[in-house]
């Protein structure tokens, strides 16, 4: 094969597009780009017009035929696995990649991101078509994008203490009842409190308040219940461990310690139990001489160490791990914890009112707070989150209803995501929703290069109009001529945007038009950004058999 | 500080934990019940003798005013409520382990419309009622201590929302009416906050006055962010209790001595010629002493 030059310059092979089996396909410009664009616009298409508080809503067909009606981009964008051409795919999973990256990291802003996206690679490629260095764009869009990072920043409105939740979830999930459960939640605990979402048993939303800490682990055996569904005990003394119990007389020693230390029951912390131990324990406890309850060593995250830590600093003593060879036998009173409650059933095990050193505790709230502060991976900070939520000595229950069972999943998704969403609001508080934020951006960006050359400045221009693509798709989806309303924004004060549900121009934070900050500076540098190096792409790879390169056996 | 008048005493009944004093009505905690009098302290009433013979121990008290006053007395386990002046009671159990000791009542200013009230326990936590005490639930989140010695609500409540927890491990100050709690900034190791007075007269507004059990008085004229010890050697460091006159002055019971702030900060011994000091209760220009015999005094202050 001989190497020749491409259009642009580039050298290229000459490679048949009905190769054989075993060769890759290579497509390069201009269909590369042409391909990737139509792709993108698939995919962002009916992710668009989910946009907004008037969203339409996109009808899929899955597997078995059921017809599921979708109103948020990220479950769009989750349900288009595969575009039939191969060209194309490779730009809506771009997009798919990047709506997964942003829900995932903050939960919401996920079709801003998107239409965003869109918007900056399509005027980018107007300019690569005018003869401009993919580079030199990607280097300048870049630049810009810290210019839209500050302004955006600028606008950010930190929450006060007392401000009402609820219609703040309303304006991130559209949701009346969820909104409503949800801000009932945010006013008790804070943006680092521990909630589980489960499936309610009617149609409305409620939630509980759950006083103390508990972890998804219960009891070791079933049989331990002695036919309850849940075990309680006041003031017993608690053993932390990760140990495995493989006979009762490793049992005894911590019996003799409770009942030195002057307790009454106890609560055995084991990552494992044998029958013969069960056997006795069931014994004892039909016996009622000394009540015991035997809980797994929770294990949430893989984290049992940390998890255990955190026991031993909610109840004191301290743990008997296996790591470090430790058994029963040279247990004292002092190693052994207490709480004025502990409880466990089949699935959870949880305390109230640890009696460990309160200083401790603070000692550990603080070290997860710097830990959690310092990190940066979506699941190391669920993981430190859900750590620092137990210890704080609080957690929420909500319980999500829903008419069918589809409508509950959907709606414990959508739950999820404003729950997140909500978290980062109160973490970092709001901007200025319907797309204005953006809008706010455009003249300090077209200000902040009026130095640089023609070029440079028309990158600048084509993104500034890029930023007004969430405004346009909000618009849009309500019926307005987006056009006209982006037009009045330069007449109207700092604040004040389009309201599209009353038809009038307001104050944005005092009608509750907002966007949670966080979120939506998630999305915007994702957006552009990943805009910046898809317009680099100059050439296509595709194997010729995907399935057999994944599954090689 | 001139003592003018030493009104009127009791009879030496059993210890006292609380007094309350309201409209020239003083109300007294006991370990044997409930008392009010309505005479200056001539003659006081049992409270509880309507449903109960025995003694029962009243740890805590407070009186809500409204257009209804209710009574808010606890006892071991939970709250009695009587909006009668106590002719009549009704029990609410808190949902705890076990009898939780009540340290401290406190009710919302604005209790006659939103119905809060906070109690705090020695084991427990915080309890809080949204419904004028009928129903108490735990309100724990963030309060990382459930030793809880003493409340404040801020004077400034109906607009900030803002309730002090002191505790065995500090302070904990609440921005949300008592639903939700945050370590305040003093100094963690000064040991158990025994009592907190929230006065209006600061320069910026509201300063908050903390009593610990061994180390004096801390006061925060930011609303809980920086603290500073009110520095006297005339005053002890063991503090009992606090209060706050009709004319804004703090008055400090310390080792069984009464003190009270100057304009200047200095801090003056107050005579009020009772000896140790266990509980005391401001009105108008008095205050109510108990001694640890259980004797309740009655002193008047020409400053107050």
């Amino acid at each position: 094969m001989r190497p020749s030059l491409s259009p642009h310059g580039l050298e290229r092979y000459n490679v048949s597009r009905s190769s054989t089996a075993s060769h890759s396909r290579l497509v390069f410009q201009p269909d590369a780009r042409e391909r990737l664009l139509y792709g993108i616009r698939q995919m962002v298409d009916p992710i668009r017009m989910t946009l907004g508080p008037l969203p339409r809503t996109v009808a899929y067909r899955d597997a078995f035929n059921t017809i599921e009606l979708l109103d948020r981009g990220s479950v769009v964008a989750r349900r288009i696995e595969q575009l039939a051409d191969r060209d194309a795919d490779m730009g809506a999973m771009l997009v798919r990649h990047l709506v997964a990256r942003v829900g995932q990291t903050s939960g919401d802003a996920t079709a801003t991101a998107a239409v965003l996206f869109e918007a900056v690679f399509q005027n980018g490629l107007r300019l690569l078509g005018a003869g401009g260095n993919a580079m030199q764009l990607r280097e300048q869009l870049l630049l810009a994008l810290d210019v839209v990072m500050d302004e955006l920043a600028k606008q950010v409105v930190p929450l006060s203490p007392n401000t009402p939740i609820a219609p703040i979830a309303l304006a991130l999930s559209g949701d009346a009842m969820l909104s409503t459960a949800i801000g009932g939640i945010f006013e008790v605990l804070d943006e680092n409190g521990q909630i589980d979402i489960r499936t309610g048993h009617g149609r409305e939303d409620r939630w509980d308040y759950v006083d103390g800490a508990y972890w998804p682990s219960g009891v070791l055996a079933p049989e331990l219940l002695l036919g309850q569904t849940r075990l309680e005990l006041d003031n017993p003394a608690i053993i932390i461990s990760d140990l495995a119990l493989r006979e009762p007389s490793e049992v005894a020693p911590a019996i003799e310690a409770a009942v030195r230390a002057g307790k009454r029951s106890l609560v055995i912390f084991a990552a494992h139990i044998e029958p013969q131990v069960t056997a006795f324990l069931v014994a004892n406890g039909r016996a009622g001489r000394f009540p015991v309850i035997a809980a797994k060593a929770p294990d949430q995250y893989k984290d049992r160490a940390g998890t255990l830590n955190d026991i031993a600093a909610l109840v004191g003593g301290r743990p008997f791990l296996t790591a470090t060879n430790d058994t029963f036998s040279s247990l004292r009173p002092a190693d052994l914890g207490s709480a004025r409650r502990v409880w466990a059933d089949r699935d959870y095990v949880g305390l109230a009112h640890g009696q460990g050193d309160s200083l401790a505790r603070q000692a550990q709230v603080q070290m997860l707070h710097t830990a959690l502060s310092r990190a940066d991976a979506p699941d190391v900070r669920e993981r430190l989150r859900a750590r620092l939520g137990k210890l704080l000595g609080g957690s929420a229950i909500l319980w999500v209803g829903g008419v069918t069972e589809r409508d509950m999943k959907q709606r414990k998704a959508l739950a999820e995501s404003t729950i997140e969403a909500v978290r980062g609001v109160l973490q970092e508080g709001v901007l200025p929703g319907g797309g204005s934020a953006l809008l706010c951006c455009r003249q300090r960006l077209l200000t902040s290069f009026t130095d640089a050359d023609m070029e440079k400045r028309t990158i600048v221009r084509g993104l500034a109009n890029a930023l007004e693509a969430p405004a346009r798709a909000i618009l849009n989806n309500a019926g307005y001529e987006a056009n006209t309303v982006i037009a009045h924004y330069a007449d109207v004060e700092d604040g004040v945007g389009f309201d599209v549900l009353n038809e009038k121009w307001v104050k944005l934070f005092n009608s509750g038009i907002v966007e949670s900050a966080g979120a939506y500076q998630t999305a915007v540098r994702a957006a552009i950004s990943a805009a910046a190096t898809a317009l680099t792409i100059e050439v296509l790879v595709h194997t010729r058999h995907p399935e057999t390169v994944l599954n090689p056996a | 500080m001139n003592v003018v008048m030493d009104v009127l005493a009791t009879d030496s009944v059993d210890s006292v934990y609380a007094l309350a004093a309201t409209h020239n009505v003083v109300y007294a905690a006991r370990a044997s019940g409930l008392y009010r009098s309505e005479d200056q302290g001539v003659t006081w009433t049992p409270l509880f003798t309507s449903f109960i013979s025995e003694p029962l121990p009243t740890t805590a008290f407070c009186k809500a005013e409204g257009e209804q006053s209710v009574l808010l007395a606890g006892v071991a386990g939970g709250v009695l409520r009587s909006e009668d002046e106590g002719a009549t009671w009704l029990f609410a159990r808190f949902p705890a382990p076990s009898s939780s000791t009540i340290t401290a009542l406190c009710v919302s200013p604005t209790f006659a419309q939103d119905g809060v009230a906070i109690a705090a326990t020695l084991e427990d936590g915080i309890f809080r009622t949204v419904d004028s005490g009928l129903t108490w639930l735990p309100q724990n989140y963030g309060l990382l201590d459930s030793c809880v010695l003493s409340l404040a609500v801020s004077p400034y409540f109906e607009r900030d929302q803002t309730v002090f927890a002191g505790t065995s491990a500090g302070l904990f100050i609440s921005r949300n009416a008592g639903r939700s709690w945050r370590v305040s900034k003093l100094d963690t190791t000064l040991g158990s906050v025994i009592s907190i007075v929230g006065s209006p007269m600061g320069e910026r507004g509201e300063v908050i006055f903390a009593g610990t059990e061994n180390c004096g008085v801390w006061r925060s004229d930011d609303g809980g962010t920086y603290w500073t010890p009110l520095s006297s050697e005339l005053l002890p460091n063991n503090v009992q209790q606090m209060g706050l006159s009709q004319f804004h002055q703090l008055l400090i019971l310390a080792n069984g001595r009464l003190f009270a702030l100057q304009e200047d900060d200095s801090i003056v011994p107050v005579e009020a010629e009772v000896s140790t000091i266990v509980a005391l209760a401001l009105m108008g220009d008095g205050v109510w002493l108990a001694d640890e015999e259980g004797q309740i005094r009655h002193r008047i202050f020409k400053t107050f």
